[in-house]
């Protein structure tokens, strides 16, 4: 019989998820109190009793009753949910609760009030997604899964309806796992158990965010944010071969051709709306660096038909400035390579990513990473890419060593792929130099006013921005940087070219946390000694006045920071 | 119709003036004609060549070769030049010679015992009788000259006369039997075939040839006489050498004889000289016939003392005379002039080394383990261009020091990449026994580095600054320690102090001596327990030291933690100085401790013990150099807070507590690149943003001037980089908003950013020389011949040659052997013919004669047999 079957289900996944009631379950309860013993005898009675015949309908009212007063009894609350979930089980199975055209006034009236009360459970269960304790949780989503599973089991069409109407307990749980703003591990568990292992539940998982996100009264963003959150414990989508064989309902859709489940395109079709649905609504910063982390993997491969949507989207959150653009990037770089995506004004666009706060953001070794593939092209003009080297070398000036152990190997490699960017090296005098025309314009060779950089920092488009004219003083000044390796690092460029390319591989993940730990994990060498300065100051913060001694410079910054300490 | 050859070689020979019309006698007395046989011999061979054109072989006989493919058909010179090929001399000349050789064997072929004839000349078709005979006489002539009654001809060599067996001497024979025992080949002669056989007779030429060789040379010593000869010169050489060294002795006697008169002279000075080089009057030698006197040690070498031993010896007494003090000449009193020069050359030498680490060379002593780091750099590059940039085995990043990125695994597994730091310096075999160096007192290693003269006179000098951190103790107990004013009321407190102390080995044990006293007290305690415990009074003083430097160092930090008054930690970072010069490593360990807590704690803030722990560490070490143990990672730490506490853009406020750290780090980091002029990013980021931010905020404090100080300290630092002008350009706009109170640091800012924008100009960091192409197999070759290998490696084209010179051989020793059985099948041929001829000659013969036998007997019946047959 089924239904016995779900319940050592029900029980065995209790167990798992919440060990600490174990020792309330009836068969292995020895230390049990007296009450609680009572209790649960009493429920197990009133289960059985139930099951038994009509007439007993009633207990379902007293249980449901125990459901409710959580807060008090937790332990008698999880029991009666328990059994009142096998009871509906049952129910359902037996089709109690189906209205058949040959029923009599009475027997619909039955059916219609077991309805009611089975909302009512459902109700019960969905108040306790996303409360504080995790054990609830857990118990309130498996034994809606449960009811869900005995719903969707009775018939395909009756499952069918089960799944996709608002009112059926699948898209109720679906709406609360949205709601409810605290249910994280609620969303966690549904995915992974659920989602993740049965291709219907993913499914229609889909259909429900997507419904939920239409009917919800308001596009409140702690929907959207749930939803985020609920798709991203989603396992990556299918690929080509998508071969749907494991099933949450017990009828298995039938291996017809035209059923939706089987095909990849209805799949991909669901999926493609509800994250348009997404899209759409109203997003927070959050909510969209969350999507746009996650739309390389698991976004973009559901669409095939709608890219510019998608493209829009991205758009906007490049657009959007920050860190959302470097997140864009990864994104908008996948459509314009796999989806033949046409960006006008990119490197506009990337250029203007080249701020100050860059080679200090958090995302540096990612953004690096991706402007070496998009200036790698040797059909790049070649001004184009002397603006974004000079334009970084400047921002090296202010840059942690980590950044500018990039850029240099980085800039010797477009040096080598686009030769004419050695003039910003190497600029022998010529008077066909921009750099020298602007000169003689300015000044007789007589009395040399200086030469202006060429270089304009605030142009905005890289095209136009002089920097081939330009030469890299900045990179030039960092050979004498204070880090040794550094330093030794940015003489590569003064010397001659004999290496093809640097891997930049090697030098993107560097900070200072790195430089540290590897100078200071050294050992002191014992055969080298340590330098010490040859004289001893008489004075280091001190220094002598008119009458006694005087805090110097040192001393004087010293007192100021520990008196601040 | 052709005309006649005759006629046609008359007319030539008399062109070439071989034939000439008969002249007078006066005409070929003065007319040389052809005076030169050889001339008249090439005109012949050449006249002949044009006769019998099927005689030569051209080498276009094949057709013409591509010079392509080969150099041969072209008129090529020397090795390769043209020859001429007349196959049939060549062929008659085989056929000569294997009738010479070959037939005669052949003849002996399966024939054994018999006589070989091995008279001179005898089997050689080339030579007449009378040759012979002439040959065979003067050979003997020449074997008589010695004469039989010779004395000085040896006993085993009478000339021709020695024992001979198959005419050869009886020691060749020898030879002989001991190459067939050798080899064991008694029983293969017999089996094998005509190749042996061969052999043999080219072994037996050979011999003729050794044989007549050694009767070229004139007569020879024999062996007993030599030996007479050497031993007799060995006599001479002796007597003269004992000659000698009677000579030397007699003078050495002479001295010896007026010691008598020096020695109360050498006495009044010198203690006697050590009893293990007495002056032993030697008992005579009995055995040496000369009598002479004879050195003890050279006596006892002679009476088989082992001569290692005696090496031994003589370099422990060579030891103890370098390292005997006395040996030293005492040093005079220098002038002060004398010493103004020395002190400047040695402040010009401290400065050198400074210069040269700050630009990130070794110094003197390390150059040849930097040699050894270069080799290895040089290999990565190596593998690098070798695999053409993109397949490197190695980290690229690796090469500039940047370890591979695992940062957080760097630190987590710090234990880990000690040992992979290590494994760098592995081929250091020697880095043991130097850390045990390092860790000798610094009176040992001073002696060591005694040969370096800057190194004495540090050492001098650092002597004497140590005076003034001891000596005040350990010259009277109670002296002023330090002359300084300040230090007048320390040392009017110290009454109360004790005298001595226990060492402190840890900062615990220092807290406890510390803690109840007065903190003025600090300097004095750490001077006594300096004196207490200076390692020249004890060897277990040295590790109390270390341990007490490295618990100095941590009260340091504790000071400022307490808000104990600069001064005092002044004058311990004072100590710590001094202390370094000779624990150095404990100290920078100790510091790099604290480094490395400042890291590791969360958030990275430095505690109050740090930022003295960083003025320490400035004024300790030498912050210009391009890499130090302890320095670097301060500066890097000092960065990375800059880094991460710059004001946002946007901020509303000025945290006082950051601008003030910050600005003791700016200026800290100033003043560490005073000398070498590094850049800090971060401190020019940091001052920007804090100055936009006061500048927004208009909070206008004291803090503005510590930061407007530290712009203008950068600005003069780094005036002179190429990029002046990008770093300090955005500060002007900031300075404007700040008003007044910036006025003076604007002006100097745009004063110095006048000349620094005339004096630049573009880049030339390119210019190098151009690289030489990479040349590599096959180079290019000024008149290439295919046919010649032009391999580089050396035993490759040795082997190849080898190899064809084999092939060559092969082939023509089975042309050769092929033609060898053709004529041997001729020779046979001709033979049976011979042989059948001769048969059927005698047949007809028996024949004829049976028949004339026949018909004699018929004689009488003859007519009776004639008449019997007809019947």
């Amino acid at each position: 019989m089924p239904g016995m079957i779900t319940n050592g289900a029900v029980r065995k996944r209790k167990r798992d998820d919440a060990p600490k009631m174990d020792g309330s379950k009836p068969r292995k309860a020895p230390k049990t109190t007296s009450t609680g013993q009572s209790t649960q005898t009493r429920i197990l009675h009133l289960e059985e009793q139930i099951l038994q015949g009509r007439e007993h309908y009633n207990n379902i009212v007293e249980l449901q009753s125990l459901v409710q007063r959580y807060e008090t009894k937790p332990r008698t609350a999880t029991l009666a949910a328990v059994g009142l979930c096998r009871v509906f089980c049952r129910l359902i199975a037996a089709e109690a609760l189906v209205k058949t055209g040959s029923a009599t006034d009475e027997e619909a009236q039955v059916v219609r009030w077991l309805k009611g009360r089975l909302r009512e459970y459902v109700e019960d269960l969905l108040t306790w997604i996303g409360s504080p304790e995790a054990a609830q949780e857990s118990t309130s989503l498996t034994l809606l899964m449960r009811i869900v599973k005995a719903e969707t089991s009775q018939g395909s069409k009756r499952s069918e309806q089960a799944w996709r109407t608002e009112t059926s307990t699948f898209f109720k749980l679906i709406q609360a796992l949205l709601e409810r703003t605290d249910a994280e591990g609620a969303r966690q568990e549904f995915g992974e158990k659920y989602a993740d292992e049965y291709d219907d539940v993913r499914f229609y998982t889909f259909l429900a965010v997507k419904q939920v996100l239409k009917t919800s009264p308001a596009h409140s963003e702690e929907i959207v944010g749930g939803a985020v959150d609920l798709l991203s414990h989603m396992e990556s989508p299918p690929d080509s071969d998508y071969q749907p064989q494991t099933w949450y309902s017990a009828d298995a859709p039938s291996s017809a051709p035209n059923n939706p489940l089987l095909s990849l395109a209805t799949y991909r079709k669901a999926a493609q709306e509800t994250w348009l649905a997404i899209f759409r609504s109203p997003l927070t910063k959050d909510n969209r660096k969350r999507l746009l982390t996650l739309a390389t993997s698991q976004i973009l491969p559901n669409f095939s038909t709608r890219l510019e949507l998608l493209a829009d989207f991205l758009t906007d959150s490049f657009n959007a400035g920050g860190n959302l653009s470097l997140l864009a990037l990864n994104s908008i770089f996948h459509l314009i390579t796999h989806q033949n995506l046409d960006y006008p004004e990119f490197y506009t666009k990337l250029y203007s990513l080249l701020d100050e706060d860059i080679l200090h953001s958090k995302h540096r070794s990612r953004f690096f990473r991706l402007l070496e593939v998009f200036l790698r092209s040797e059909h790049l003009p070649a001004a184009l890419v002397a603006s974004f080297v000079k334009r970084l070398a400047r921002l090296s000036l202010q840059a942690p060593p980590g950044a500018i152990v990039w850029i240099v190997p980085w800039v010797y490699n477009c040096v080598k792929s686009h030769p004419s960017l050695g003039f910003l090296l190497h600029r022998p005098h010529h008077p066909a130099h921009r750099i020298y025309s602007a000169q003689s314009e300015t000044g007789s060779d007589s009395a040399p006013i200086g030469l202006k950089d060429p270089f304009d920092m605030l142009e905005s488009n890289p095209n136009t921005t002089g920097a081939i004219d330009s030469s890299l003083w900045e990179l030039e000044t960092l050979q004498s940087h204070y880090h040794p390796n550094v330093a030794t690092l940015a003489k590569i460029l003064g010397e001659q070219f004999t290496k093809r390319e640097y891997v930049l591989e090697d030098f993107l993940d560097h900070s200072y946390a790195s430089l540290v730990g590897q100078e200071l994990g050294m050992e002191v060498s014992g055969k080298k000694g340590v330098e010490v300065e040859w004289a001893i100051p008489k004075r280091i913060v001190m220094e002598e006045a008119e009458e006694g001694l005087e805090l110097n410079g040192v001393g004087r910054l010293l007192t100021g920071a520990l008196g601040v300490m | 119709m052709p005309p006649s050859q005759l006629k046609a070689l008359k007319t030539r020979l008399r062109e070439k003036g071989i034939t000439a019309p008969s002249k007078s006698k006066t005409q070929r007395k003065s007319g040389s004609g052809h005076a030169n046989p050889k001339d008249r011999h090439t005109a012949l061979q050449q006249i002949r060549d044009d006769f019998n054109p099927s005689e030569l072989r051209h080498v276009s006989a094949r057709p013409a070769k591509f010079p392509s493919t080969s150099i041969y058909n072209s008129t090529g010179s020397g090795k390769y030049a043209k020859i001429l090929h007349r196959p049939g001399v060549s062929k008659s000349a085989g056929e000569d010679m294997r009738r010479q050789h070959l037939l005669p064997e052949m003849r002996r072929r399966n024939k054994t015992g018999g006589l070989i004839d091995r008279r001179i000349g005898e089997g050689d078709e080339g030579m007449t009788a009378e040759q012979r005979a002439v040959m065979r006489f003067t050979k003997e002539k020449e074997g008589r000259r010695g004469g039989v009654f010779d004395l000085e001809g040896s006993d085993d060599e009478g000339g021709l006369m020695g024992l001979t067996h198959g005419g050869r001497t009886i020691d060749e024979l020898e030879d002989d039997d001991m190459k067939g025992s050798g080899k064991g080949s008694e029983s293969e002669d017999e089996d094998a075939g005509f190749l042996v056989k061969k052999r043999r007779r080219d072994e037996e030429e050979d011999d003729d040839v050794e044989e007549a060789d050694e009767g070229q040379p004139d007569v020879k010593k024999s062996k007993k006489e030599v030996m007479q000869e050497v031993i007799a010169k060995s006599k001479l050489h002796k007597y003269e050498r004992q000659k000698v060294k009677e000579d030397d002795e007699d003078l050495i006697d002479k001295l010896d004889a007026g010691m008598a008169d020096l020695l109360p002279l050498l006495r009044s000075q010198q203690a006697p000289p050590p009893p293990s080089a007495p002056i032993e009057i030697q008992p005579r030698n009995t055995a040496n016939e000369a009598g002479m006197k004879m050195d003890p040690e050279r006596q006892k070498l002679l009476d088989g003392m082992d001569r290692a031993q005696a090496d031994k010896d003589y370099e422990k007494r060579l030891r103890e005379l370098a390292q005997d003090t006395r040996a030293k000449p005492s040093e005079r009193t220098k002038t002060a002039e004398e010493r103004a020069k020395e002190e400047a050359e040695r402040l010009k030498m401290l400065e050198e080394r400074r210069s040269k680490r700050m630009r990130g060379e070794q110094v003197a002593d390390d150059e040849e383990e930097e040699q050894g780091r270069d080799v290895d750099v040089e290999d990565v590059e190596e593998n690098a261009v070798d695999a053409l940039g993109n397949e490197e085995v190695g980290d690229d990043a690796e090469e500039f020091g940047f370890a591979s990125a695992g940062v957080e695994a760097m630190q987590k597994t710090r234990e880990k990449v000690r040992h992979v730091d290590e494994d760098e310096f592995d081929f250091d075999a020697d880095l043991v026994a130097s850390a045990s160096e390092a860790e000798l007192s610094d009176q040992e290693s001073e002696a060591d580095d005694a040969s370096v003269p800057g190194e004495i006179m540090e050492a001098e000098q650092e002597q004497d600054e140590e005076d003034e951190f001891v000596n005040g103790i350990l010259g009277g107990a109670n002296a002023t320690p330090i002359t300084d004013s300040s230090n007048t009321t320390i040392v009017d407190g110290s009454g109360a102090l004790a005298f001595t102390y226990p060492c402190p080995r840890s900062h615990a044990e220092l807290l406890s001596i510390v803690d109840t006293l007065p903190v003025q007290q600090l300097p004095t305690i750490i001077q006594r327990i300096r004196a207490l415990y200076h390692p020249s009074l004890s060897a277990a003083n040295k590790e109390m030291m270390s341990d007490f430097s490295r618990a100095l160092v941590d009260h340091l930090a504790y000071m400022a933690e307490h808000n104990q008054p600069l001064p005092v930690a002044e004058q311990v970072i004072r100590h710590l100085h001094s202390l370094s010069r000779t624990y150095a490593i404990p100290i920078a360990e100790a510091f790099r401790t604290h480094l490395l807590a400042w890291h590791e704690r969360p958030g990275g803030e430095p505690s109050k013990g740090d930022l003295v722990v960083l003025t320490a560490i400035g004024s300790i070490y030498p912050t210009s150099d391009h890499f130090h143990q302890v320095v670097t990672p301060a500066t890097t730490l000092m960065g990375r807070w800059l880094a991460v506490n710059a004001p946002s853009p946007g901020a509303k406020m000025v945290d006082e507590r950051r601008s003030r750290v910050g600005a003791l780090m700016v200026g800290l980091c100033v003043r560490w690149q005073a000398l070498s002029k590094r850049i800090v990013p971060e401190a020019v980021r940091f001052t920007l943003r804090i100055l936009a931010t006061i500048a927004v905020t208009r909070t206008s404090s004291t803090e503005v001037a510590e930061h407007l100080e530290n712009l203008t300290a950068m600005a003069e630092l780094w005036k002179d980089k190429t990029a002046f002008i990008e770093i300090f350009q955005p500060f002007l706009p900031i300075l404007r908003n700040l008003g007044s109170t910036a006025t003076p640091a604007s002006e100097h800012l745009t004063t110095l950013l006048g000349p620094s924008r005339q004096t630049r100009r573009p880049l030339l960091l390119h210019n190098h020389r151009p690289q030489p192409l990479r040349t590599s197999n096959p180079k290019f070759e000024e008149g290439f011949n295919p046919d010649k290998h032009y391999d580089p490696d050396r035993e490759r084209s040795d082997a190849a040659k080898l190899r064809k010179e084999v092939n060559r051989e092969k082939k023509g020793a089975v042309r050769e052997l092929r033609k060898d059985g053709a004529f041997v099948a001729r020779e046979e041929l001709r033979e049976k013919r011979e042989r059948d001829a001769d048969f059927v000659k005698r047949e007809r013969r028996l024949v004829a004669e049976i028949a004339q036998e026949g018909r004699e007997s018929q004689g009488g019946g003859g007519g009776r047999a004639r008449g019997k047959g007809r019947r």
